[in-house]
């Protein structure tokens, strides 16, 4: 069964439609990689799994339980909104690191704040397993510094150990290495490779169409709030059917 | 999100209701009862509260049931200032305790900022302005006085060793003259030809004389009386014709000030006549260098 | 000169300064421990969602920095008395809680304003790497916003403050007798001492020594947060 099912969602923002009929699905241990222009609602769809937008129609499940439907209003209580959003880990395209913490205190505080209203998880626990996710990240050195002390990689990676800190179901990243410089792109693609390698379950809205083909097991080609192409990766970049993908693709390979 | 905001908002607004009720609930108790004030006065609680009708109309029925009277005043000697123990002294002051006395009550003195004290005993923060207050239009229309108990003129006060150039002059034509801005003694000086120098305060005029960079100045009888000659700040000024006389104005009269339709005017009317009648007022105007000035009839 | 600090004028002048500007400090300090709370209370409800709360707070903050704090104090100490509701006690006591009443209401507008900056000021990004991490609001408030708004407010409050220092001069109009209230005792006679004018220029000693103190400490918070960006 599919670990996410994502059927008919649609989104206005006033008059403008960001989304239409989006419907998907991602199974266990796998990778999805949604790639378009911006505006394409790309970024407005992950927002959507995260619950930081509402959809205005549609209905998302995670694991078979139905966590948002449109239609049904006892999906969308706010007491249970916080808890639903734990299924998801998210990596912004500007990290958003909280700049009064350290590195490790970044990855462990929202787990500590969850461990002290539930009980459970000692601190030194939770510092360890931070310590641990940081190492992962090649940041084992970088455990005590503050964000404006790292390069903007660094930072990025700090976020991505801070979003799997609290063990989501799936992670998303929208555009993880958009705002960083071309030779710091490397190390965040890296990172993000291995984690396809453990068989992490994400989805990656990105840019980098290569990092794409290579890391995803599926690819959603979105334009103008619709899904125009979506499967196998080496058949939608490199192969594709349809002409909008063509041309969206043409800017990368003449690019 | 939302719930958080929500909840801060309800706060704001609870607060501001229970401020408004705060308010209310505070008005509703003054017009009641006797008014929130330190009741030092244990013995005197059962009689307001028999008669609360009375209270609400009667102005020695309200500062009886609180036990202090308030009397607003200035730093203004001889009639109100601080003794080198930080006590209130000065004839007024005497005068306005041997008052409060014979009210059974304490008295409490406050300074106010003068320009607000027809403000201040309307809003009851004090309960009669008593600080060697010119009865002039302004204060006849505001408040209700008592009869007026001391008379004051304008004197040119000058140096003391140049004070008989000054005798018997009938003009100040070709003198300098330091004057309080805006006080019955700089009207004095104009009329009689004097060019002027007018400073903030009367005790601004006494430094120009004293300092040289005027010939002379022209203050209240009562303060000259105080603050010049022997054993002052001032030694080496005296004070010698009286402005009104050469004028042939009439003197300046002061009262004390109490509340419009208050019952204290009665009560401060009988209570000088027999203060006057027993030489309490002499005696105390003695004390402080005001006898010459008394109404003592 | 040294003769002079030692003379009993100087000393009987001193002393008289020394209690005016207790009361200086008193309403410094209540003020401070009043606005700072309260103007985050007013911050929020000025950016309220609720609209007529929103509206109403807005137009309290206007009224209150659209007027001098001098009327605010008049109005605030006499109009209850004049209209018969005599909410503030007889004596020095009463006119001291009228007007730190006053100066807790006006400074705390001012410094809602500042806070309110200072919370939109903090990206929207903070809040939304708060809420996936499963915070509650308040945890994101506290844990997140509130010091990267401490770090964004300091320096303008720092000059409110110093501003306020000052400003509790203004308490003299209603006859609370602060430390240029004493100052000026001696032009008009104050236990014996009459004419005397360096008593109010010399009560600049204080404000400056104050401020200076207070500069100083507000200067280390500044430091103290610079360790982040």
């Amino acid at each position: 069964m599919a670990i996410l099912e994502v059927q008919h969602i649609e989104k206005h923002f006033g008059d403008t439609q960001v989304l239409s009929d989006i419907s998907f699905s991602l199974e266990e241990g796998q990778a999805l990689s949604i790639i378009g222009s911006s505006g394409s609602g790309k970024t407005t769809l992950l927002r959507c799994l995260n619950f930081l937008e509402r959809p205005d129609h549609g209905s998302i499940s995670v694991k078979g339980g139905v966590i948002f439907d449109a239609a049904d209003p006892s999906t969308q209580a706010e007491k249970d909104i916080r808890q639903k959003r734990l299924h998801f880990g998210l990596v912004f395209q500007n990290f958003n690191l909280f700049p009064q913490y350290t590195a490790l205190q970044n990855v462990t505080l929202a787990r500590e704040l969850l461990a002290k209203e539930r009980g459970g998880e000692s601190k030194e626990d939770i510092a360890a397993a931070g310590r641990e996710l940081l190492e992962l990240m090649g940041l084992a050195d970088r455990a005590d510094h503050y964000p404006h002390q790292l390069s903007g990689g660094q930072q990025q990676r700090v976020a991505i150990a801070r979003a799997l800190a609290l063990q989501p179901d799936i992670l998303c990243f929208d555009e993880p290495t958009s705002a960083l410089d071309p030779e710091l792109t490397g190390e965040v693609l890296r990172v993000i490779r291995s984690l396809a390698e453990q068989k992490t379950t994400m989805i990656i809205v990105t840019h980098e169409m290569a990092f794409a083909r290579d890391v995803a097991d599926q690819v959603i080609f979105m334009d103008g709030g619709v899904i125009v192409e979506q499967g196998d990766p080496r058949e939608v970049i490199d192969h594709p059917k349809e002409e909008r993908t063509k041309q969206f693709l043409s800017r990368y390979v003449n690019g | 999100m939302m719930k958080s905001k929500k909840l801060w908002a309800l706060l704001l607004a609870l607060a501001m209701v229970l401020s408004l009720a705060a308010c209310g609930g505070n008005s509703d108790s003054g017009a009641k009862d006797a008014p929130p004030a330190d009741t030092s006065a244990p013995a005197e609680t059962d009689a307001p509260a028999e008669g609360d009708q009375q209270a609400a109309d009667s102005d020695l029925a309200y500062v009886q049931g609180k036990g202090t009277l308030v009397v607003g005043m200035t730093d203004f000697a001889p009639m109100d200032y601080r003794d080198a123990n930080g006590n209130w002294i000065g004839f007024d002051a005497d005068m306005a305790s041997a008052f409060a006395e014979s009210l059974g009550v304490k008295v409490e003195f406050q300074e106010i900022t003068w320009d607000y004290k027809v403000m201040e005993l309307d809003a009851k923060s004090i309960d009669c302005v008593w600080n060697g207050m010119t009865l002039n239009d302004e204060v006849k229309a505001a408040m209700d006085t008592g009869n007026a108990y001391c008379l004051n003129a304008q004197v040119l006060v000058v140096p003391a060793d140049r004070a008989a150039d000054f005798e018997n002059l009938t003009t100040l034509e070709g003198l300098n003259v330091a004057v309080e801005s805006g006080s019955a003694g700089e009207d004095a000086a104009e009329a009689l030809g004097a060019s002027t120098t007018a400073v903030a305060k009367q005790s601004d005029a006494l430094m120009e004389v004293s300092a040289g960079t005027a010939d002379a100045a022209v203050i209240d009888l009562l303060m000259a009386g105080a603050m010049i000659g022997e054993g002052t700040n001032y030694a080496n000024l005296t004070y010698t014709i009286n402005l009104n006389t050469a004028q042939g104005l009439e003197s300046e009269e002061y009262g004390v000030g109490f509340r419009k339709g208050s019952d204290l005017v009665d009560a401060w009317n009988s209570f000088w006549s027999g203060a006057i009648a027993d030489g309490t007022v002499l005696e105390t105007g003695t004390t402080y260098g005001v006898q010459e000035s008394l109404i003592l009839e | 000169m040294l003769s002079f600090f030692s003379s009993a004028e100087f000393q009987m002048v001193l002393s008289a300064l020394n209690t005016g500007f207790i009361k200086t400090l008193q309403l410094f300090f209540v003020t401070l421990v009043g606005a700072v709370p309260l103007g985050l209370v007013i911050s929020f409800g000025s950016m309220s969602r609720f609209t007529p709360l929103r509206c109403l707070t807005k137009t309290m903050v206007w009224i209150i920095r659209g007027t001098p704090l001098v009327l605010q104090i008049i109005a605030l100490y006499y109009v209850p008395g004049l209209k018969g509701f005599h909410i503030w006690s007889g004596g020095e006591s009463g006119r001291f809680t009228a007007v730190a009443v006053a100066f807790i209401i006006n400074y705390a507008c001012y410094f809602s304003e500042i806070y309110r900056g200072g919370i939109q000021g903090v990206p929207v990004g903070q809040q939304e790497a708060g809420l996936v991490l499963g915070m509650t609001k308040r945890q994101i408030f506290f844990k997140i916003t509130l010091l990267q708004m401490i770090k964004r407010i300091v320096p303008p409050m720092s000059n409110e403050i110093i501003t306020l220092v000052k400003d509790t001069s203004l308490a003299r109009v209603v006859a609370l007798q602060e430390v240029i209230w004493m100052g000026e005792s001696f032009m008009k006679g104050n236990q014996g001492y009459a004419g005397l004018v360096w008593p109010l220029f010399f009560t600049a000693v204080y404000y400056l020594a104050f401020s200076g103190v207070a500069t100083i400490l507000l200067g280390k918070l500044e430091k103290k947060l610079e360790y982040f960006r």
